[in-house]
């Protein structure tokens, strides 16, 4: 007496969600979350390629500008500027006072060392400092202001500031006070732009950046004499180079960072003893000026000190960011490059010996087998394969067709057939699972092959499926699945998919023990096996996978066969591909989750459940997880990083899957031309399966109902002879 | 008391093979189902079992969903709120 269970049909969820209003709002705030997620992670990475931005050298030189624009006063007038009235003022240095003005630092090599020099000599100086520089060097700011320093503002990143908009200067000027004001506690009034050099030397593009520095409230402090340490002349030139004639006052430009300053440091220590000898004083810009201009550093304010404290906390995210994505990136290529290693050392071998003369399961297997073949809705494509079913090289072969209450008259189809040994059983509906339970209670014999309703076998295939079961421990067998209806791109891509899947994957996970999937399209079971994994099951989408893991649970071997091969039918559009793949992956992640006990199991469970969580487990779930930064971190580097190096790595991870693709078709006999649309695979298809994968993780996480969607059938598949 | 008796007697007609419609065997009549219908009557169990991760009250759709607003949203304004306070500073009066 054959008994079956259908599912009962629950019908649509009833939630909250299935009122219009409610749902257009939360679309709306959903949109909302992805768009804020997107925009943290999109300025993060823009946060770090600002940051991180190679500037020129202030001694790069500069082509020829009109200087129309500049006012007499400022061209002959002193290095510091005030630009903030209708009427520029400009300041000179009184005679015998020497203010050594840095640029570039604070450096973590060389500004301690000028520091050093400068309290042994009793001098003071004025550091023009980049934001970038103070974020990473905080205690270098505190230590120039607390031994009586000036600190002013070179910008944030050193651009140059009179070829970039407004707002940009804006946040440079904003972005290092802020800095500053984090770091040291105060403010400061002091500017110096990047590229900067005398009075005279000013043109009218730097002009407007300059008004700009003076509307916000900056003195700009231009130089006299220009000490030309970035030329590396040596101390004795660079102290040379700024020595005042006739007892002058001056502003001298010289560097702590940039590059190598030990020229500079020496130079320093010659030229201030040799100076304060002959009277003159070493002072900081408000030192020199005081009474003429404003105290150039104060306290700063909570609003200043809070920018920096937002600023500098936004840095350290972004740094920690990008370094988390290259740690992520590195795990992904390392478990990339294992993965193919392992693939193709362990499949060429798998084949060699599989196809070797001394191959063999045991003796010939001549046993009769029930084959059963779910169908629901399946009138365009089971006529072909319950066909080729029947006609099957293998002794006493018996076709099962369970109709799952299908509306098109998919059980009438097979009944036109009129073959002997085809039986169609129609179950109220209940889904595939129920379907197969239903064919194998029905099954007269103890070798049951499940094959889907859209896929045609080739003659011999179930013949060579039930081979191995000459060897009593196994209890499920693996056919090779190929795709019948190859035509378009995305027919191709789902071709090479399948064909590195089965050749690659399969035969790993076959020597290792532990193949995650016999799929539904062709696999054969023992029904002893069948009954002691507790037969298919309804709480996942994976009956197949679930099936699978069960039966090895259960100790029996599952090993996969390669010559013994059926053509399915893949999705031809892009909706039904991405309702295939969602189901699968959704499934898969069911099926795994259900047995996530194994892991922890004794015997043959614990063993597989081990062996799944080292090898199915990474490269299935988490690859596929960490496959988009591949494409991030490609088109961040393209842009923003080192653009060859960039595309080297995007173009190696090409490289290693053409490789293993090749390798998979040549172990599957199949013709390399396919794999020319391997690059356009990398920039559409990869970013859709995690696309997919992702949505499946958050319905698993978020606890939805995912319900079975029907394909959309063609009937195109046929063999194809390779 | 009668039917017992003819229980004990084996006089019941029982149908063998496939037999439908209305027998008549002596003074015994009655509806007789064929044999393959009467053997895949659908057994229903009471529970369908539940689906993995399936979340049938949907308390954690909803602590999601209002933990992502929370989240989406002040990081939102956190993003904004900082760019523009990079954006109007100047130097302190």
């Amino acid at each position: 007496m054959s008994l079956y269970h259908g599912a009962r049909d629950t019908g649509p969820e009833m939630t909250t969600g299935s009122i219009p209003a409610l749902r257009r709002r939360r679309s709306i705030l959903r949109g909302v979350v992805v768009f804020a997620l997107l925009l943290l992670l999109v300025n993060m990475l823009l946060v770090e390629a600002y940051l991180r931005f190679d500037f020129a050298p202030d001694s790069i030189p500069q082509e020829e500008q009109s200087t129309d624009a500049v006012p007499t006063a400022v061209q002959h007038g002193g290095p510091v500027l005030d630009l903030s009235g209708a009427e520029p003022l400009t300041y000179r240095i009184p005679a015998r006072t020497i203010v050594i003005t840095f640029d570039d630092g604070p450096d973590r090599r060389w500004t301690p060392q000028v520091l050093d020099v400068l309290r042994r000599h009793g001098a003071h100086a004025t550091f023009f400092v980049l934001g970038t520089q103070v974020l990473r060097n905080p205690g270098l700011s505190r230590r120039i202001v607390a031994e009586g320093n000036d600190i002013g503002v070179h910008t944030f990143t050193h651009p140059r500031m009179g070829a970039v908009p407004s707002w940009l200067r804006r946040l440079e000027y904003a972005a290092t006070q802020g800095a500053i004001a984090y770091r040291t506690g105060r403010s400061t009034t002091l500017y110096r732009p990047p590229y900067s050099s005398t009075p005279d030397a000013l043109d009218d593009s730097d002009m407007a950046a300059l008004r700009q520095a003076g509307l916000q409230g900056y003195l700009t402090v231009l130089n006299d004499l220009d000490s030309q340490d970035w030329q590396r002349p040596g101390a004795e030139a660079i102290a040379r180079h700024a020595t005042p004639a006739n007892g002058a006052g001056a502003v001298v430009l010289m560097h702590d960072a940039g590059g190598d300053r030990s020229q500079t440091v020496a130079a320093l220590d010659l030229l201030i003893p040799r100076l304060q000898q002959r009277g003159y004083r070493f002072l900081t810009v408000s030192e020199a000026l005081a009474g003429r201009i404003p105290p150039a550093g104060r306290p700063a304010g909570f609003l200043a000190q809070s920018r920096g404290w937002a600023l500098v906390w936004m840095v350290l995210i972004a740094d920690l960011t990008l370094r988390a994505l290259w740690v992520l990136l590195f795990a992904a290529g390392a478990l990339v490059l294992a993965r193919t290693v392992l693939l193709i050392v362990v499949a060429v071998r798998h084949a060699r010996q599989r196809r070797g003369p001394p191959w063999s399961w045991g003796p010939p297997v001549t046993e009769p087998v029930s084959i059963i073949v779910p169908a629901f809705n399946e009138a365009a494509t089971i006529g072909p394969a319950v066909r080729s079913l029947a006609s099957s090289a293998h002794p006493g072969v018996e076709v099962v067709v369970v109709d799952d209450n299908s509306t098109d008259g998919t059980g009438d189809v097979v009944r036109r057939l009129a073959l002997d040994n085809v039986r169609v059983i129609r179950q109220p509906s209940g889904g595939k699972a129920t379907a197969l339970n239903t064919g194998v209670a029905f099954a007269r014999h103890d070798l049951i092959v499940m094959v889907d309703a859209d896929t045609v076998v080739e003659p011999d295939a179930i013949h060579r499926l039930v081979r191995p079961f000459a060897d009593p421990q196994v209890g499920g067998v693996s056919g090779n699945v190929k795709v019948g209806n190859r035509r378009g791109l995305l027919g191709t891509w789902q071709h090479i998919e399948y064909v590195v899947g089965f050749n690659l994957d399969r035969r790993l996970y076959d020597t290792f023990g532990c193949i995650p999937t016999i799929p539904g399209a062709l696999g054969a079971f023992r029904r002893r096996a069948l009954t002691d994994a507790g037969g298919l099951r309804l709480d996942t989408l994976a009956e197949d996978t679930d099936l699978t893991i069960a039966v090895q649970r259960a100790g029996w071997r599952v090993v996969f066969v390669d010559d013994a091969r059926a053509w399915t039918e893949a999705p031809t559009g892009m909706r039904q591909l991405w309702r295939q793949r969602y189901r699968w992956s959704f499934g898969t992640m069911q099926a795994l989750w259900k047995h996530r006990r194994a892991v922890t199991d004794g015997g043959p469970s614990g063993r597989f459940g081990r062996r799944t969580l080292l090898l199915v487990v990474p490269f299935t779930v988490f690859l596929p997880l960490l496959a988009p930064l591949f494409d991030i971190m490609a088109v961040y580097g393209l842009f923003f990083l080192d653009s060859k190096a960039a595309a080297l790595g995007w173009l190696s991870m090409l490289v290693v899957q053409t490789v293993t693709a090749a390798v998979a078709f040549r172990l599957d006999h199949e013709p390399l031309r396919p794999l020319w649309t391997l690059p356009l695979q990398q920039v559409f298809y990869r970013q859709l399966m995690y696309l997919v994968l992702l949505h499946s993780a958050l319905t698993a996480v978020a606890g939805r109902r995912l319900q079975w969607q029907k394909m959309r059938r063609t009937g195109e598949v046929r063999i194809l002879r390779g | 008391m009668a039917r017992k008796r003819r229980a004990q007697g084996q006089t019941t007609p029982r149908a063998v093979g496939r037999v439908a419609g209305r027998v008549r065997v002596g003074r015994v009549s009655g509806r007789v189902p064929p044999i393959d219908r009467a053997s895949t009557e659908v057994a229903h169990f009471d529970e369908a079992p539940r689906p993995v991760f399936h979340d049938p009250a949907g308390g954690r759709r909803r602590r999601l969903r209002i933990a992502a607003y929370v989240v989406g949203l002040a990081l939102l304004v956190l993003l904004l709120a900082f760019w523009f306070s990079q954006l109007s500073g100047g130097v302190p009066q």
